[in-house]
């Protein structure tokens, strides 16, 4: 396996050097340091009014390019004050980019951005999510870089994508201790027996051809990949006493569609997946999980009235086809989101706030901030992350986690 | 005798006119407004252009906060298409912007903003060109190539500008909804450069541009600094040009959303 993807990496080196010819393209190279520092702490407004997040983080970047080739590495050097174990250091991103005139490659690991869609995921599937504490983090870092060769061919109108993932990464979930973790049961052995090994065969491939013309933006997508978190069954052996959640996975096909139309002081956005063969949770949890094929759409307005303000509004429309009613998901789900920002005082005050709505349970989640930046580069927040509604909708079961939030973050 | 005195007289009135048109040549149609601002908008300034623009926003107090970005621009026919990569402060450095700017009236812009941060490019609106660009004076429609045809302009007079003979012109928007009702222009004669503009709307001045410092580089004049003071909010915005390169031959697919999603370009 090793061996095999050696040839692969030796490949594209040969490729590169041969667009270059021998001469050497690493001549005074710019090297540039930034990154940033951050510090935030969230606090549960109800009782017990504990921290539910307090992290300090760190994240030093390098950047060095010469003519045509770039090397860029991302740490994150962070300090969990709630949880020990998840303070530590890890590489966020590192790649090696080399840029012709009509086609550039990256590889290495990398945060892969599909979609136009506000704070939804349609189509962006390329990287796992980490939920580990919901969607109160911001979304540049929910997202997790996958190990990635990426090419692409362009011209002044479009784009030809191909993505290759070697190497399957699931999404991250939050730990039984976490305030975050409220599905399930603790005392329950899983059994991960079943997800993809880390084999050539069960790489990911994508596919992406991108136009960019006067008045419209369209895409047509497609993704082989497996579902990120594990679907569960449970299976309680002869010679175990205790319950066993088995991991399930399994392969997806999703086809992807997008657009977007400028008109006047609107962007009307859409885009669209067709999933096949993903897996569902069967209602009685000794089923094993059922395959169906779904169809997620998402309808879009984004306003620019003037003075600084920017009104974003999307409705997404989720179907799961022949739905047998064995299984736990709805049939059909429908979620409105709304997002209201504008600058004040030259962009030294941003106010926004980030309202989700379910139809079908009528929870929400409402997150409302304020940023300020004293001097350039360093940017004081205070925010509300809001839950509400009914506690069998995916927002409504963290309604005792409304909190309130600060934030201090110095770009250098 | 008489017929030849007669023709003498006709001889010597032809002469004498002919004398006086050589003497005073016929005075030349009056140059219009409209003439000079086509004439602004058509001057030479190579078919592309590259330069690092620096701008420091200046407050009541005199504080002062710094933008540098990189801009390339290309000329297809009227049309323009744009990149600038935000290289200051540290928390904009990598945001990428592209614009195919249309010179047809009624044609919106095609606008596209890359979010280092998100890692993602989203389409704007193309009409948003009275928005003040990254908290400075000027608005992207100053910042761009409006249409002459966008305002009515009248020829008012003359008067020079730092020594330099300069045309007095005062331009209307055509369609109400700018947030100026009038410009005055100063266009420099020998350059055919705007070097200062008064923008006002019924409360009176809004701000007042000016150009700093104009000089040739390749054989084409080229701002290198220039000022926008907005007198309403008490605020200003000094912009440095530098680094202009002109006619470099920069590929069409440059000017793509491929390049800005890639955020930092040298």
């Amino acid at each position: 396996m090793r061996y095999r993807v050696s040839v692969w990496f030796a490949a594209i080196a040969v490729m590169i050097w041969a667009q270059n010819g021998s001469t050497a393209q690493w001549t005074d190279p710019i090297i540039d340091f930034s990154g940033y520092l951050e510090t935030r702490h969230g606090l549960q407004t109800k009782n017990p009014n504990k921290l539910l997040a307090s992290e300090t983080l760190l994240r030093p970047e390098i950047r060095m390019s010469g003519n045509n080739v770039e090397l860029f590495a991302a740490a994150d050097v962070s300090e969990n004050h709630l949880n020990q174990d998840e303070s530590g250091i890890e590489l966020h991103e590192a790649y090696v980019d080399y840029v012709s005139s009509a086609w550039d490659i990256r590889l290495g690991r990398q945060i892969i951005t599909w979609g136009n869609a506000d704070g939804v995921r349609i189509t962006d599937n390329i990287c796992p999510s980490d939920f580990t504490e919901y969607l109160t983090r911001d979304f540049d870092e929910i997202r997790i870089a996958v190990d990635a060769l990426k090419f692409r061919w362009f011209s002044s109108y479009g784009t030809a994508e191909l993505i290759y993932i070697p190497f399957f990464k699931d999404g991250i979930s939050p730990e039984p201790d976490s305030p975050w973790w409220l599905n399930g049961i603790a005392d329950v052995i899983t059994d991960n027996s079943h997800k993809p090994e880390k084999k050539l065969k069960n790489g990911e491939i994508a596919l992406k051809f991108a136009f960019f013309l006067p008045g419209l933006d369209c895409a047509l997508s497609y993704f082989y990949t497996w579902n990120d978190f594990p679907v569960y069954y449970s299976d309680n052996p002869l010679d175990s006493q205790a319950l066993v959640a088995v991991a399930s996975y399994s392969r997806i096909h999703i086809y992807g569609l997008e657009f977007s139309i400028p008109y006047n002081d609107l962007v009307l956005r859409g885009e669209a997946a067709f999933s096949h063969g993903r897996l569902y949770q069967a209602q009685d949890t000794t089923i094993t999980p059922s395959k169906k094929d779904d169809i997620q759409c998402l309808l879009g307005v984004d306003w620019y009235p003037g003075n600084q303000w920017i009104l974003l509004c999307q409705l997404v429309d989720k179907r799961i086809l022949n739905h047998s009613g064995t299984i736990s998901a709805e049939s059909h789900s429908t979620l409105v989101t709304l997002n209201l920002s504008k600058d004040l005082f030259r962009e030294k005050v941003t106010i926004s706030a980030m309202h989700y709505r379910d139809l079908n349970f009528m929870d929400s989640l409402t997150r409302v901030s304020t940023e300020y930046q004293p001097v350039d580069g360093c940017i004081l927040s205070i925010g509300a992350d809001i839950f509400s509604g009914d506690k069998n909708g995916d927002f409504g079961k963290y309604k005792n986690n409304t909190q309130v939030w600060t934030k201090i973050k110095y770009h250098f | 005798m008489k017929k030849y005195q007669h023709g003498s007289t006709t001889v010597r009135i032809l002469a004498a006119a002919i004398l006086i048109m050589w003497l005073c040549p016929a005075k030349a149609p009056a140059i219009t407004g409209r003439e000079i601002m086509v004439m602004v908008d058509e001057r030479e300034d190579g078919d592309d252009r590259k330069s690092v623009m620096e701008m420091v926003l200046i407050n009541s107090r005199d504080r002062k906060r710094v933008r540098k970005l990189l801009s390339y621009q290309k000329d297809y026919g009227k049309d323009t298409k744009k990149l600038m990569f935000f290289q200051e402060p540290a928390d904009v450095e990598g945001t990428a912007f592209l614009s195919w700017e249309h010179d047809a009236i009624g044609k919106e812009d095609d606008k596209w903003l890359y979010m280092p941060a998100l890692r993602k490019v989203r389409r704007i609106s193309g009409e948003s060109t009275n928005e003040y660009f990254m908290g400075s004076d000027f608005t992207y429609d100053d910042l761009g190539d409006r249409n002459v045809d966008e305002d009515t302009h009248t020829l008012i007079g003359e008067e020079p500008v730092n020594g330099a003979a300069c045309w007095v012109i005062e331009s209307v928007p055509v369609q109400p909804g700018d947030y100026f009702e009038k410009k005055t222009v100063w266009v420099r004669q020998d350059a055919k450069v705007v070097v200062k503009a008064k923008y006002h709307d019924a409360q009176g001045l809004i701000k007042t541009y000016t150009v700093k410092a104009l000089e040739t580089i390749d054989g084409i004049w080229t701002i290198r600094q220039m000022e926008m003071d907005n007198t309403r909010e008490n605020h200003r915005t000094l912009m440095s040009i530098d680094a202009v390169k002109y006619n470099t031959g920069v590929p069409n697919r440059f000017f793509s959303v491929a390049t800005i999603s890639r955020g930092i370009v040298r």
